[in-house]
């Protein structure tokens, strides 16, 4: 097998295998594989490269899991820097950022995994926030944190995503998956849901008509074929559900969590794994850099290899600052839209389920 | 400002990439650099094995004889230099700094090859090549600017400063042509708080990572200007 028997396949529309995968990923040659990858990601989408205005709210940073690679996380209530949004507070959040003039359609909610807030708590902030702004869209809430309700609620994986979807869930954000192996789970977050269980998650948003995004956490302890394996367990539900809206590669970030003697992905490593999730996951439409654990410039470069979506214009992001991320903490839609230009490509902005939407008037055209 | 790029960037990658395999067999070279500000004080490692003096630092400080003199081992001049033949002369490590702008017009940057093209020409003794962005930096731009100048560099060193570069896109440049490495490579590195905060400095085993993660072989330029394999 041959990286050339490999373009051969990827061309003609053919599922690659693990060693295919793998092949891809020890290809010395980053400007090929990358070429590579852009051919199918212009294919898909030609010079678009999406984003959205998104708000970002974390309930709560009290967290038991407590995982190696996590800098945002309190273990106790009482902890230093521990809090708990009220509701009022995040709907206060919302409002400010809607009077601000670049009024998101989508909010972001993910949050540590608090046992001590009732389920009442959740389904009463995103009733709050959909009242609050009717027509946005409510991200909310990785497959950890809904496991995690499962358990300590006692309620069905599907009891809990059909309670929540009737408070105004619409997408569940991709977070959490870190590479869905049992060996590595159990090095870095060994008390996060399983694999198996954060697929079962997706698995029933998906039946019951919620989209999601998934991710891919890459740089801590996992072996190249591990990542692999990880894509094809991603490709596999997607064949499956068809749920997937995007797939989210995320390089770990080593600063203010215990995995900090550890060097960050370097940038040829992370446009590589760019360009492989690209050609792997040819059944998922499409791969987002999220510049803020990117940083701008290597999220530039990502949308040569392989990524068509900047993510959104993020206001105040907190998770990857904590690990050491130097990007900005929020950006305007317009830019959003100049950064895409500049890496010459064509700005779209989009809804959480990246549906196209046509400029606003007020603003600059994008 | 919309910035479509008129250049295939992979073609480019590729043809860079091909040739720097092929003259310097898959090698990239670190060298810890110092650079010698118009003040008469370094910046950088003092144990760098490059003492780099730049034209303004040669002029402010009286000459190339007192920059030799206050430790400088190579010179990085303009386009527009009068002091390279002395310098090679000298026996300085001579680099020569090629300015570029991010979305400048094609017509623009290839002027800006066919003047490095004709530098060449007339100072043979030129052994490398510094990229050195005007303004804002852009990846992707960048990173053609340096396929190009390999094309042109023939068998002189297309070399990344992580000092303007940073590590990220610096390490890509490896990818598009670069063969060399120029920066505050030092044993330890402080934090990076305070002052330091966005200090590029790298220790020696973050460079040789950055290299071979690029997919080459990582080399030092040692003192007396050997390579050393690591």
């Amino acid at each position: 097998m041959s990286f050339s028997e490999v373009a051969r396949k990827v061309r003609a529309g053919e599922a690659l295998s693990a060693a295919e995968g793998v092949l891809l990923y020890r290809h010395p040659n980053l400007v090929e594989l990358g070429a590579l990858a852009n051919e199918m990601r212009e294919r898909l989408h030609q010079d678009r490269v999406y984003f959205n205005r998104n708000l970002h709210i974390n309930p709560t940073n009290v967290c038991v899991a407590q995982c190696k690679l996590c800098s945002f996380s309190r273990r106790a209530p009482d902890a230093e820097g521990a809090f708990v949004l009220r509701v009022d507070e995040a709907v206060a959040r919302l409002q400010a950022s809607l009077l601000a003039g670049d009024a998101p359609t989508e909010v972001h909610l993910v949050g540590g995994l608090h046992e001590g807030l009732p389920f009442s708590y959740f389904v009463e902030l995103l009733s709050a926030l959909k009242a609050a702004a009717p027509g946005i869209c409510l991200k909310a809430f990785s497959a950890v944190e809904i496991f995690f309700f499962h358990r300590l609620y006692k309620l069905s994986i599907e009891e809990i995503l059909r309670r929540l979807q009737g408070a105004g869930l619409a997408s569940l954000p991709g977070g959490g998956a870190e590479i869905l192996s049992s060996r590595v789970r159990k090095a870095i977050c060994p008390n996060k849901c399983g694999a198996e269980e954060w697929i079962e998650v997706h698995r029933t948003a998906h039946r019951l008509g919620v989209k999601s995004n998934c991710t891919m956490m890459f740089g801590t302890v996992e072996t190249v074929e591990e990542r692999v394996q990880h894509l094809l367990r991603l490709r596999d539900l997607q064949a499956e559900t068809g749920g997937f809206l995007a797939f989210i590669p995320l390089p770990f970030h080593p600063e203010n969590n215990a995995l900090f003697d550890r060097p960050a992905p370097t940038a040829a490593e992370v446009l590589r794994t760019f360009a492989v999730a690209r050609l792997v996951l040819s059944n998922v439409a499409n791969i987002k850099a999220y510049w803020v654990s990117l940083g701008l410039d290597t999220a530039q470069m990502a949308l040569w290899f392989g990524a068509d979506d900047l993510d959104g214009t993020v206001s105040e992001e907190k998770i990857y600052h904590l690990a050491g991320a130097r990007s900005p903490q929020s950006l305007t839609p317009a830019e959003m839209a100049r950064i895409i230009r500049t890496a010459g490509r064509v700005p779209v902005e989009r809804d959480t389920l990246y549906r196209a939407l046509a400029p606003r008037p007020q603003q600059e055209a994008v | 400002m919309s910035i479509q790029p008129d250049f295939d960037i992979f073609s480019l990658g590729r043809a860079a990439q091909a040739k720097a395999r092929t003259l310097f067999d898959g090698r990239a070279c670190l060298t810890s650099t110092r650079r010698l500000n118009v003040d008469g004080t370094w910046f950088g490692p003092p144990r760098a094995t490059c003492s780099l003096a730049d034209e303004d630092a040669i002029s402010a400080r009286g000459g190339l004889a007192s920059v030799r003199e206050a430790g400088a081992n190579a010179i990085l001049c303009n386009l527009e230099s009068t002091v390279a033949l002395q310098a090679v002369a000298a026996g300085l490590r001579c680099l020569v700094r090629v300015p570029f702008a991010a979305g400048e017009a094609a017509d623009e940057r290839r002027g800006r090859v066919a003047e490095l093209a004709d530098f060449l020409g007339h100072f043979p003794g030129v052994d490398g090549i510094v990229p050195v962005p005007l303004g804002e930096v852009q990846g992707l731009d960048t990173l053609a600017f340096f396929a190009l100048c390999r094309q042109e560099a023939e068998k002189k060193h297309v070399i990344a400063d992580f000092e303007r570069f940073g590590h990220k896109l610096g390490q890509l440049c490896l990818s598009f042509g670069a063969d060399e490495i120029l920066g505050s490579i030092v044993g330890q590195r402080a934090l990076r708080l305070g002052e330091r905060a966005s200090s590029n400095e790298i220790t020696r085993d973050e460079a040789v990572l950055l290299v071979r993660a690029a997919g080459f072989v990582p080399c030092e330029r040692l003192p007396d200007g050997g390579i050393s394999e690591l």
